[in-house]
Formats: structure tokens, C-alpha cells, sequence
């Protein structure tokens, strides 16, 4: 099992495994890359298409048992590697290159002094220039080797050890995260255990705490572009008042959770008053603001909402000429079923009578989205990421080299074979053991 | 754009296609001084671009790092920099300018095709990280394109007749095409996983198998898988080139967009 586990094969199979169906799940449409509507239609246009790309696009595949198990393959092979390497380094086993793959290069030339007096003149230029080196006597020969670049190996390990902190801040992830949506509007508290609608995790571990956004903002270049959205985040708990600005990328981190800025948008007051009955009074956190949001306002009538921060007529049609509310106008449809009652438009403190309804909008505000998470596979990522760039930065500077010098005795003087060997970087090997050999016979000469 | 950031991009687009045709007249023709003039003409035509840069960056008050035309712009200034930077440490490597100055023409022209509208830096977009994550994804881009012409190089020589003329030589092509993808494969790692703290603290979420995210890590897979052939099973010569290319097609998915769709990189902060 364990010989399985290390082989190189094995991890190289297990890569391709990984990369190939997730290669083509990539071509393959899903609910993040086709917008809503496109992909119901999809469905009924394409079932058969739709049966596969439902299961076999990314996000999908991703949650497979296979993927799961290719994933946890390569994590044993991954795991096994390392640790084996780990093992060889702390023996201090040297690679062996006349059986692994490599570059290697030879030089032979004439050496102006005997064995004795050359081996000690390599020993000297090895030990100058870095390289662990060792001698030993061959029946005819005596050799000298050297090695050099030991840090690569370590580099290499290093980087394993990192990817290992990425996988597993997979399975971390999935058992740990929690993720919801808290819509708030602007100075209405509300409990987060309430508040927050959860997609994953159990509302049981969000803390007791009542959390209000106040002085929202958002601020728009040329009334078009935006440009700075943001605000202050309140959360009362036992231990009091904590209060906590955000923006977009700067979320609010609060026991362990995370908000984060997600959406923003107006939030119209509308009141719409008919006698007999109590009036629907309520801020609309309104989500379309082009479409327009429903809302049922009681005894089978519903009321199309569309704000319009800067609003602008021209000809028949109406619309907004920025994003920032320079005019603001409601725009109020009232339905019966499918039959339009009334329709009109409102400013802030004005009042309208449309459909035998009065339909007054008193202000408004903004609400905002944020995102609730809490993950614990996050140090796990950053810890691995931050690994294997340090494992890769050794790596890419250092190169595991053998270089070897043979001196066989010719008359009074020597036959000098220097060998290099490499697994990497074959011009940078044939350079190092040229300039190695010269400077020897220029060292020789003179 | 303003009015001197296209006289001046219009400068570099007019010295790159000049480098295209001298270091393809070079190349096929062999005329060592057509390559010269090529350098020459990058050289030009870098230093244009660079202005370009420097005048959108003014007009905008930011790093043009947003959206594509921004992204084409600064990641094309990087790809010609490592080029220049590559030819300076190794001088055979400047005949990588008649693959280098396409790609650069090529990506600059689908950037001015999509739209330069002069825009301030959105919400998302201002975090450190960023800079990190977008400085790092050029530089690997670059890197890869280089091994891509680098393993061009290495088979137009190993298969020309007598020996592939003024062409680098073979052993120093496979070296450097190892040492680009390595440098690759790292700068790679560094926009993965500035990439993936940004996503946390803009989305809540470090991972969220958007397209663009999903053909990052499969190009990165891709290269690893590449250098796992070199490193264990020894792969080298012509099979290592054909990888430095066929390699780069994942890049191209990721940078270009294949099936992107709506993905959360386009959308941002937008609802």
C-alpha cells in the first residue's frame, strides 16, 4: 500500500484524474454562469442537456462522491510523497542520478598535474565554491564529487506540505462553514438568530444579539459609477453596544462571523390607507430597482413598487437620470388579480389617491444585504497558499547538481574527466561544469 | 480614454505590429539585423505604452486594473516588460518578439474593442489585495507566454534543416522554458491564493467554483501536471515543448473567458 501510495505515478494519475473532469465541467453551463431565467429555459428547451449540466457542471461535480474520492487520492499520495521525502532528506540520502531521469554533460581534458597533487586542488576549489564534496579512490582512477543545491529538494517539499494545508481546508470548510444573508434596513434592529437566513450551518451557534446598520451610504462617480458604499454595523449583546463601520472589502468581523457587503438599494416607506382597515405601513427594501418588487398589501391587492432616486420624464416614458437621489420618485401600481387599479407617482411626503386607495410615501431609506460567514477553512487556505510560495520560491532558486572530476594518471600527469549531472536546467549544467573545468586547468597552469 | 493616453497607445499598438513584421522578416529570411530592428521597435513601442499607462492612471486616479480594456493594457505593458527583461538576461531570447508582439496586438485590440470608458475604481476593486492578485496574474500570463514561445522555438529548430539558423540554442531553450514555467507556476500560486483572501473578505466566501476561479485552478493543475512530467517522468526535448504550448490554452480559456458567463469576476459589487 505504502509503495502505492509513493509512487509518482500514482500522483500524476490522481492530478489528471482531478484536472480532466473538471476541465470539461468547465465547458458545461450552471446556475453561476447562466442568469436565472436562461437557465429555467434551459430546462425546458434542453432537458436531456440540462439533466447532464445540472450534475456535471462545476459547482456540481465538485460535490460528487468521485470527485470527493479522486480528491482524497491525491491527498494520501500527496501526503504519502512528502512524508517519504521528508524521511530521505533527514538520512541525508543524496539523489542517485545515474537512476533517476537527468541532464548530464561531460568534459575530458588533459590536466598539467598528477592525481595526488589535482585531487587536492579540487578539493580546495569545491570547498571555495560551495559544494558538499567527497573523494574516494576508484581501482584506476581517483574521484572527486561534489553536490550542490541540497535547498531545492527542501523547497520542493515545502510546497507539498502547503498544497496539503489547501486540501485540507476543503473537508474544513465543509464541516465547519456556516453562510446566510442578513437584509437590513437602515436603523431597524433585528436579532441575528432571527435576521440571518441561513443557506448552511445551524442557526443554534449565531450569537444572542441584535444587530441595526445605520448611516448608510452610497456614493456614485458621475451619478452612474459607483464608488464608495458602506456604513456602521450596531450590534447590542450582553456585554453592550458595539459599534463597527464596513464597506465593500473591509466586512464587519464579530464573534468569529463575518459581514460582509453584498447588496444595497432604497428602501421607500410606503403607507397605503383605506378606510376600514389598518393601514400597510412599511420601508420596502426594494431588490429589483428596474423591474420593479410585488408586495401584497392586504384584501387581494398587490403594489408594484419602483423608486426612482433621480427621477426623469421625457416624452412618454419615465426612468432615473442617476443613481443618487437628486429626485426622488415612487412610482405605485396597484393590481387586483391581474387588473391594474391605479397607478401613480409619489414624492417623499406627498400623497396620492390611486384605486380608491391613499397611497402616501412619508420617506425613505436604504437597506443593505450582508453576507454571514464563518468558515474555519480559511487559515487553512492561507496557511497553505503562504507554504507553497515559500516551497516554490526555494525550488525556482536553487537546482540539485552532482558534479563529479575523475583523475586518471597519464605519465607524470593526469587525464582530468569532468561529469556534471542535473536533473534541470541543461545549458545552465554544461555552463557550471565548463566554467569548473577551465578555471581548474587555468588554476594548474599557473 | 483620453486624448493623449490614445495618441500614445495608438504609438505602442503602431511599434509592436512594426516589431511583428521585423522579427518575422527575420525570423523566415534569417536577417539578423530585421531582429535588431525589432528589438528596437518593442523598445519603442514599450516606452508609448508605458505613457499610455501613466496618462490613464492620471485621468482615472487609479491603477488601471479594472475590467478588460484596464487589464489588457497593464497585463500587455507587463508581457512586453518580462520580454525585455528575458532578452536583457539572455540575449538569444530576443527572437521570441515574432510570438510576444502578436499576443500583445492581439490582446490590446480586444481591450479597445470592448470599451475604454474612463471609470473611478469600483468599491470591489479597492483592496490591496488586488494589486497583489492582478500584478502577480499578468506576470504569470507573461511567464507562460514566453515558455509558449520559447517551446515555438524549440521545435521550429529541432525540426528545421541545418540546425534552425540564428535560433537559440536547443538546451538553452528547454532551460528556459523550465525556469518561465516555474516563474509561472509561482506568480500562478501568488494570484490563486491573493485571489481566493480577497474573495473572503469581498464575498464571505474564499471558493466559490465561479468559472473564472474554476479555469484558474485548471490551468494551474495544468502546469503542474506539466511539471510533474518533467520532474518525475524526465520529460524533455520536443515532448516538453509541445507542453509549454499546448499548456497555454488553458491560460487563454482563463484569461479570455471560455463559458464565463456571468461569473462573479464580471459582476462584482454590482446588485
Amino acid at each position: 500500500m505504502w509503495n502505492i501510495l509513493t509512487s509518482r505515478k500514482l500522483a500524476l494519475w490522481a492530478l489528471l484524474g482531478l484536472l480532466l473532469p473538471l476541465t470539461l465541467s468547465a465547458f458545461l453551463p450552471s446556475e453561476l454562469t447562466l442568469p436565472e431565467r436562461e437557465w429555467a429555459e434551459l430546462s425546458r428547451q434542453s432537458p436531456f442537456y440540462f439533466g447532464i449540466a445540472s450534475r456535471l457542471a462545476t459547482p456540481y461535480l465538485v460535490k460528487t462522491p468521485f470527485f470527493a474520492a479522486v480528491s482524497l487520492l491525491l491527498f494520501l499520495s500527496t501526503c504519502a510523497c512528502t512524508v517519504q521525502r521528508v524521511l530521505w532528506g533527514l538520512r541525508g540520502t543524496s539523489p542517485d542520478f545515474s537512476r533517476d531521469r537527468s541532464f548530464s554533460f561531460s568534459r575530458e581534458v588533459p590536466f598539467p598535474l598528477s592525481p595526488e597533487e589535482g585531487g587536492g586542488r579540487i578539493t580546495r576549489l569545491l570547498a571555495s565554491t560551495g559544494w558538499r564534496h567527497e573523494r574516494r579512490d576508484a581501482a584506476d582512477a581517483l574521484v572527486l564529487s561534489g553536490v550542490k543545491g541540497r535547498s531545492g529538494f527542501w523547497g520542493s517539499i515545502v510546497f507539498h506540505v502547503g498544497l496539503l494545508g489547501c486540501f485540507l481546508a476543503g473537508p474544513a470548510t465543509y464541516l465547519t462553514a456556516l453562510t446566510g444573508e442578513l437584509v437590513l434596513t437602515e436603523g431597524v434592529a433585528l436579532p441575528l438568530k432571527e435576521g440571518v437566513s441561513l443557506a448552511r450551518g445551524k442557526g443554534a451557534t449565531l450569537p444572542e444579539a441584535r444587530a441595526s446598520l445605520h448611516d448608510l451610504r452610497g456614493v456614485y462617480y458621475k451619478g452612474r459609477f459607483k464608488s464608495d458604499f458602506g456604513g456602521v454595523m450596531k450590534i447590542s449583546d450582553a456585554r453592550g453596544e458595539h459599534e463597527l463601520r464596513f464597506e465593500v472589502n473591509r466586512p464587519v468581523e464579530y464573534q468569529g462571523l463575518q459581514f460582509s457587503l453584498h447588496q444595497f438599494g432604497f428602501a421607500p416607506r410606503l403607507v397605503i390607507e383605506r378606510s376600514g382597515a389598518a393601514p400597510f405601513d412599511f420601508y420596502l427594501n426594494l431588490r429589483h430597482p428596474r423591474e420593479g418588487d410585488f408586495f401584497e398589501v392586504g384584501g387581494g391587492v398587490r403594489a408594484l413598487v419602483i423608486f426612482f432616486p433621480d427621477f426623469i420624464r421625457e416624452g412618454g416614458k419615465i426612468g432615473t437620470k442617476t443613481e443618487e437621489p437628486l429626485n426622488p420618485v415612487t412610482m405605485v401600481r396597484l393590481y387586483r388579480g391581474e387588473t391594474e387599479i391605479g397607478k401613480g407617482l409619489v414624492k417623499p411626503g406627498e400623497s396620492a389617491q390611486l384605486g380608491g386607495y391613499r397611497v402616501t410615501v412619508p420617506d425613505y431609506r436604504h437597506w443593505a444585504t450582508l453576507v454571514v460567514t464563518r468558515d474555519a477553512g480559511v487559515p487553512f487556505t492561507v496557511f497553505g497558499f503562504v507554504v507553497c510560495v515559500a516551497g516554490l520560491l526555494i525550488r525556482f532558486a536553487s537546482n540539485e547538481r552532482l558534479v563529479e572530476f575523475e583523475l586518471r594518471r597519464q605519465g607524470e600527469e593526469s587525464l582530468l574527466t569532468v561529469k556534471g549531472y542535473s536533473r534541470y536546467y541543461p545549458a545552465f549544467l554544461e555552463k557550471e561544469v565548463d566554467a569548473l573545468a577551465e578555471k581548474l586547468i587555468e588554476d594548474g597552469v599557473t | 480614454m483620453t486624448f493623449w493616453e490614445e495618441i500614445f497607445l495608438w504609438c505602442a499598438v503602431a511599434g509592436y505590429a512594426g516589431a511583428f513584421v521585423f522579427f518575422l522578416v527575420g525570423t523566415v529570411f534569417r536577417k539578423e539585423a530585421w531582429a535588431g530592428r525589432g528589438v528596437y521597435a518593442t523598445v519603442a513601442g514599450f516606452c508609448g505604452h508605458t505613457l499610455a499607462v501613466i496618462f490613464r492612471w492620471q485621468a482615472t486616479g487609479h491603477a488601471p486594473v479594472m475590467h478588460t480594456y484596464e487589464n489588457s493594457l497593464i497585463g500587455v505593458w507587463f508581457l512586453v516588460l518580462i520580454y525585455l527583461g528575458l532578452k536583457r538576461s539572455f540575449p538569444p531570447s530576443r527572437m521570441f518578439g515574432v510570438v510576444v508582439t502578436p499576443f500583445a496586438l492581439l490582446i490590446l485590440g480586444n481591450g479597445v474593442m470592448v470599451g475604454a470608458e474612463l471609470q473611478p475604481l469600483e468599491p470591489a476593486f479597492k483592496s490591496n489585495w488586488l494589486f497583489i492578485h492582478v500584478l502577480f496574474a499578468w506576470f504569470c500570463f507573461g511567464s507562460y507566454l514566453l515558455a509558449f514561445a520559447d517551446g515555438i522555438m524549440y521545435l521550429v529548430k529541432a525540426r528545421a534543416p541545418g540546425g534552425g539558423g540564428r535560433l537559440p540554442d536547443l538546451k538553452l531553450l528547454e532551460e528556459l522554458s523550465l525556469r518561465l514555467i516555474l516563474l509561472g507556476f509561482l506568480s500562478h500560486a501568488v494570484m490563486l491564493g491573493s485571489g481566493a483572501i480577497w474573495a473572503h473578505s469581498l464575498w464571505g466566501k474564499y471558493w466559490n467554483w465561479d468559472p473564472v476561479e474554476t479555469w484558474a485552478l485548471i490551468s494551474w493543475l495544468v502546469y503542474g501536471v506539466n511539471l510533474h512530467l518533467r520532474f518525475t517522468l524526465g520529460w524533455s526535448g520536443n515532448r516538453g515543448a509541445w507542453l509549454a504550448v499546448i499548456s497555454l490554452f488553458s491560460i487563454i480559456f482563463l484569461f479570455f473567458g471560455f463559458g464565463h458567463g456571468s461569473s462573479v469576476h464580471t459582476e462584482m459589487f454590482s446588485k
